[in-house]
């Protein structure tokens, strides 16, 4: 575990650069930075779009800043999607109002928070089983496991719309949750199976001379060693069910919204007030992609750990 | 009685996964296929059983899956061919240590964490025919051959127009994985070829890339799959889904299934299942034959 | 503005609206073992207990709706919900709204399954309600309806009402309209409106010569192109035999049909139709038409209400039928529209009853409201002041008040299977995949 962190973080510039001639290097560096803008240009416009009238954007000024900073798109973004839901009367005294901006964030945080909590949980258990205690068939069962990492998600829809509705789980949280975690499993065993190889056998034989029995080397042996793991899989699971939108859109009802569904539904019949539709992609984006400039070493980090475990 | 405890713990460890897999997988599956040997007359009311005729009628002019497949096949090549030779492009070049290489590793790897639904209706903007960065483009620079209804709507480019956000997307997703692997190749290694003389191309070409052979392995598979599934870019450009220029076997299958059509769309979902596995069980097969110490 | 009223409401009752149910059930009905869903059967006609409208123990009602934020009628049904809300003080409503296509997805899969239904739901009439009368999960309104008989005429419940009874809520009618920037007319020489196929083409070479482009359709959403194909078929083979097709009870396999596809594409090929809508989707084909790119645009009459909204734009537009290209077949007041836009109550709603007179009564204030703002024609007799109606929506009344037959929107009209192919095939006419011939080849042996 320790061996592969240290190799990420190797410094190799010692080793490399000293044979390369300047005009590769140069093609190098040219072929990085257009990669580079190819990446940021459309979050920029996407920005600047976000803050100029359906004028600017239809014609008179599409790539430039915008002539005028109208912050006040944002301003008619939190409006959105408030005026339903309750009497209007005390909806408005709900900070987080069904339907609005921030309520669809704050459910697309449970649901993945959620998804994470059980998905890690099955998986952590699941693996535990599948490689550190022998018994015939682990292997087929574990292959049999990551024949799910192919299966689209789309197949489940419709049988588990009807079943989800006789439990009576269709319209809340758990709709989501549970699918999501379902489709991440396989995955997460995957990761988990790599980080687990790497804690050494001898100390479950250790815990077991101790009397720990199978239950107590998992939660006191192999648990706490997993912790650097729990992250990257955190990580894969957030991915996946974050930005989910055909079970948001059809297993969630207006409470229960995710930021994806309250991105499709500004698109809403008749809509031609542009810049507001670009206030609201900006602020379903960016909170997310700030999140990521603070953390994204440890977001790659534990990514790539994950990928080379994989 | 050690064996039949251990036998219920390993049950009880596996439990919370199994109901999760069996539940939400593997049932689904089953009741897929067996929905697909039956006619819907209405949504949810089982008609008569009609064996495999869905299968032949969904090849048949009436639904073309064939279209469908060969649409989500095209996607799939363009990724392997296109996406994946510059993931692993721009990996070796940042795997190789350069000045400033964690932010373009941040950035690159930042549409990553964007909906494709927001991705999609900025690009929608993008290619707008009238006043999309792409006309503007085209204006600024004079060129032509721009097809006047956007690149969107003429069946020649609408897949490209498809295929090109994804690019944009998922670069640096695989990017990273393959960046990891390099990073992971012991610098030793490198070392010593490079005393030996080897260039840097011979060294990515004899060295890093035979041992990150694993890793691009599973970018294939998931390129090939992630295509094979790709749904919500291309509802966002298909719209009412009817250009079948756009037709993609999720689109059908989401289409049939709230189209009082549970039959067809049962069996689209099954061949869905079959393609996916048929494409992972193929490329695994092609890793293994090339690659004598296949497990690593 | 009366007068225009009582022929528009004349000239519904005479029309033959019952295009769905009435008297001759829809093929969709007919077929279904319907005897054995009959969602009334449960509901004993309970007259006798007094509708709650008095202070009683506060209920609950839940609504979906398409009225999102933008949508024409979203301003009718804030409005008509806030006089709700005084009126039965006791009903809480929670309304959501949903996006078109989202919603279309939500409700047959929720209709489906049964559960997790709200107990008053937006539809379009004719098959896609039928679809859910045929589930057994429409509370019929028969009872309820009863009471409003001279508040809302029968013949708006025709796309309503399967084997005999009534499931729907009509609020507003609409019909397909050619609309006109006249300014850009102006610049072609065009003082009027064309008023027949010929001064049509006419007019739209001319505004090509000028660098005008006539038509928008959006390529991107299928139903768009449908506002064309449409009334152009209807135009060239008449009223009837369009509505025979498009019930089933006649053939697509038809050389007029044909005929007219090809009609269609000649005005394509002619450049009459902006070629940057082929990827657009309708918002944006209607805001250049409002920018002044295209000419004509013809769509829904919903459309009054934003364009009279507009106070720029509104002197400049105007509103017509599309004309007449074949008068041995067809002849002017043959519209394709009529009352779609519905309310109804699933069966499975704990408070039906009350959710039936909520919808009722809702429902007439809708189209109230939404008659004021332009969003359509009103399916209910008009009450109140309604002299401020913009002059939009009083040219498709007087369009009305003439009408000589009605055939509803084929994707309306046609089941969930048969629109599939139908709409397929008709994106396939506008990306010039099928020509005439191919289009009724294809229908032929896809449809029933």
């Amino acid at each position: 575990m320790a061996k592969n962190n240290s190799n990420t973080s190797f410094d190799l510039e010692m080793y490399s650069v000293k044979k390369t001639n300047k005009f590769v290097k140069a093609l190098i560096y040219a072929g990085l930075v257009v990669w580079l803008l190819i990446d940021l240009f459309p979050l920029y416009y996407l920005f600047t779009f976000s803050l100029k009238s359906t004028n600017e954007i239809t014609g008179s000024n599409v790539i430039g800043l915008p002539k005028e900073w109208l912050w006040s798109n944002y301003g008619r973004v939190f409006n959105l999607g408030k005026k339903t839901g309750k009497n209007p009367l005390t909806a408005t005294r709900e900070f987080f109002a069904s339907g609005g901006i921030e309520r669809c964030f704050s459910n697309s945080v449970f649901v993945a928070v959620a998804t994470i909590v059980i998905c890690l949980l099955a998986a952590l258990m699941a693996t535990y089983a599948l490689t550190r205690i022998a018994w015939r068939g682990s292997k087929t069962l574990n292959s049999i496991f990551m024949l799910g990492i192919t299966i689209p998600m789309h197949i489940a829809l419709y049988p588990l719309y009807v079943s989800f509705s006789k439990m009576g789980i269709v319209k809340g949280y758990w709709g989501l949750i549970i699918p999501y975690a379902a489709f991440s499993l396989s995955m997460a065993i995957m990761v988990c199976t790599g980080f687990m190889n790497d804690i050494p056998k001898e100390l479950d034989e250790s815990a077991c001379i101790d009397g720990c029995g199978l239950w107590g080397t998992f939660f006191h042996i192999i648990v706490p060693l997993m912790t650097p793991a729990l992250a990257t899989m955190g990580i894969y699971i957030f991915l996946q069910c974050w930005n989910e939108f055909m079970f948001a859109s059809v297993f969630s009802d207006e409470a229960h919204y995710t930021l994806p569904v309250f991105v499709s539904n500004l698109k809403g019949s008749n809509i031609t007030d542009w810049g507001l539709v670009g206030a609201g992609l900006v602020l379903a984006t960016f909170p997310m992609l700030f999140v990521y400039i603070f953390m994204s070493r440890k977001i790659q980090e534990s990514f790539m750990v994950g990928a080379v475990k994989g | 009685m050690y064996k039949k405890s251990k036998n219920l713990t390993v049950f009880l460890f596996l439990l919370p996964a199994l109901i999760l897999f069996v539940g939400i997988l593997v049932w689904p599956i089953i009741a897929s296929v067996h929905h697909s040997m039956y006619v819907y007359p209405t949504f949810s009311d089982r008609g008569d059983y009609v064996g495999f005729k869905n299968y032949v009628d969904l090849f048949g002019k009436q639904y073309d899956f064939g279209k469908a497949v060969i649409n989500a096949l095209i996607l799939a090549a363009l990724s392997v061919f296109i996406q994946l030779p510059l993931a692993l492009g721009l990996a070796l070049m940042l795997g190789k240590g350069i000045k400033g290489e964690r932010v373009y590793l941040s950035v690159y790897f930042m549409p990553v964490l964007i909906s494709a639904v927001v991705i999609g209706m900025l690009w929608e903007k993008i290619y707008n025919p009238i006043y999309g960065l792409v006309v503007k483009a085209f204006e600024f620079f004079q060129w032509s051959g721009l097809p006047p209804e956007g690149l969107l709507a003429n069946k020649k480019t609408a897949l490209l127009a498809v295929f090109i956000p994804t690019i944009w997307q998922y670069v640096g997703y695989h990017m990273l994985l393959m960046y990891a692997g390099i990073k992971s190749v012991s610098p030793e290694l490198r070392e010593a070829a490079m005393l030996d003389g080897a260039t840097d191309g011979q060294v990515n070409r004899y060295v890093i890339i035979p041992i990150i052979k694993p890793i691009i392995k599973v970018s294939i598979i998931f390129a090939i799959t992630g295509s094979l599934k790709s749904y919500d870019l291309i509802k966002v450009f298909a719209k009412d889904a009817y250009n079948c220029s756009y037709k993609v076997p999720s689109l059908m299958l989401v289409r049939y299934a709230f189209h009082n059509q549970g039959g067809i769309a049962s069996a689209i979902a099954v061949m869905m299942i079959v393609l996916c596995f048929g494409f992972a069980i193929l490329i695994n097969w092609m890793f293994k034959e090339r690659d004598p110490y296949g497990k690593k | 503005m009366k007068k225009v009223l009582a022929l528009l409401m004349a000239a519904v009752m005479v029309c033959s609206l019952a295009a769905c149910g009435g008297d001759t059930p829809a093929p969709a009905a007919s077929t279904e073992p319907a005897a054995s869903t009959e969602p009334a059967a449960s509901t004993e006609p309970a007259a006798s207990t007094e509708p709650a409208v008095t202070a009683d123990e506060p209920v609950t009602l839940t609504m979906w709706c398409i009225a999102t934020e933008g949508d024409s009628n979203r301003h009718a049904y804030e409005q008509a919900i806030a006089e709700m809300a005084e009126k039965y003080p006791n009903v809480t409503l929670e309304w959501e709204a949903i996006e078109n296509e989202a919603y279309k997805q939500k409700i047959a899969a929720a209709m489906a399954s049964g559960e997790g239904l709200p107990d008053i739901f937006f539809t379009w009439s004719c098959a896609f309600l039928g679809d859910f009368v045929n589930q057994g999960r429409v509370y019929c309104l028969d009872d309820t309806l009863a009471k409003y008989k001279d508040e809302l005429p029968e013949s708006m419940l025709g796309n309503t009402t399967y084997d005999g009874k009534h499931y729907g809520v009509p609020t507003t009618m609409n019909i397909v309209a050619l609309f006109a920037n006249m300014d850009l007319l102006k610049q072609a020489g065009w003082d009027k409106v064309p008023e027949n196929y010929d001064e049509l083409i006419q007019c739209c070479d001319d505004l090509v010569a000028n660098g005008i482009i006539p038509f928008g359709c959006a390529g991107g959403e299928t139903w768009c192109v449908t506002e064309y194909l449409e009334p152009i078929i209807e135009k060239s083979i008449g009223a009837d035999a369009l509505n025979d097709i498009f019930l089933g009870r006649a053939s697509y396999d038809n050389a007029d049909v044909a005929k007219a596809v090809d009609t269609f594409q000649e005005m394509i090929d002619k450049g009459y139709f902006d070629p940057a809508g082929a990827s657009l989707p309708n918002d944006d084909v209607k805001a250049n038409f409002i920018a002044g790119r295209t000419a004509f645009y013809q769509n829904g009459t919903w459309n009054c209400a934003d364009f009279a909204s507009n106070p720029d734009f509104l002197p400049k537009v105007k509103v017509t039928e599309f004309p007449v290209i074949d008068s041995s077949k067809s002849k002017l007041g043959q519209l394709i529209g009529g009352p779609s836009d519905t309310l109804a109550v699933t069966a499975s709603s704990p408070n039906a009853e009350l959710a039936a007179e909520y919808a009722a009564e809702l429902g007439k204030l809708i189209c109230h409201y939404g008659y004021l703002d332009g969003c359509g024609l009103p399916a209910w007799i008009p009450y109140g002041d309604t002299s401020n109606i913009n002059p939009l929506t009083q040219s498709v009344a007087e369009i009305c008040a003439n009408a000589d037959a009605y055939v509803l929107f084929g994707d309306t009209a046609m089941s969930a299977v048969d629109k599939d192919p139908y709409l397929e095939a008709v994106a396939k006419v506008y990306g010039k995949e099928l020509d005439g011939a191919g289009f009724i080849a294809e229908l032929k042996g896809a449809i029933r």
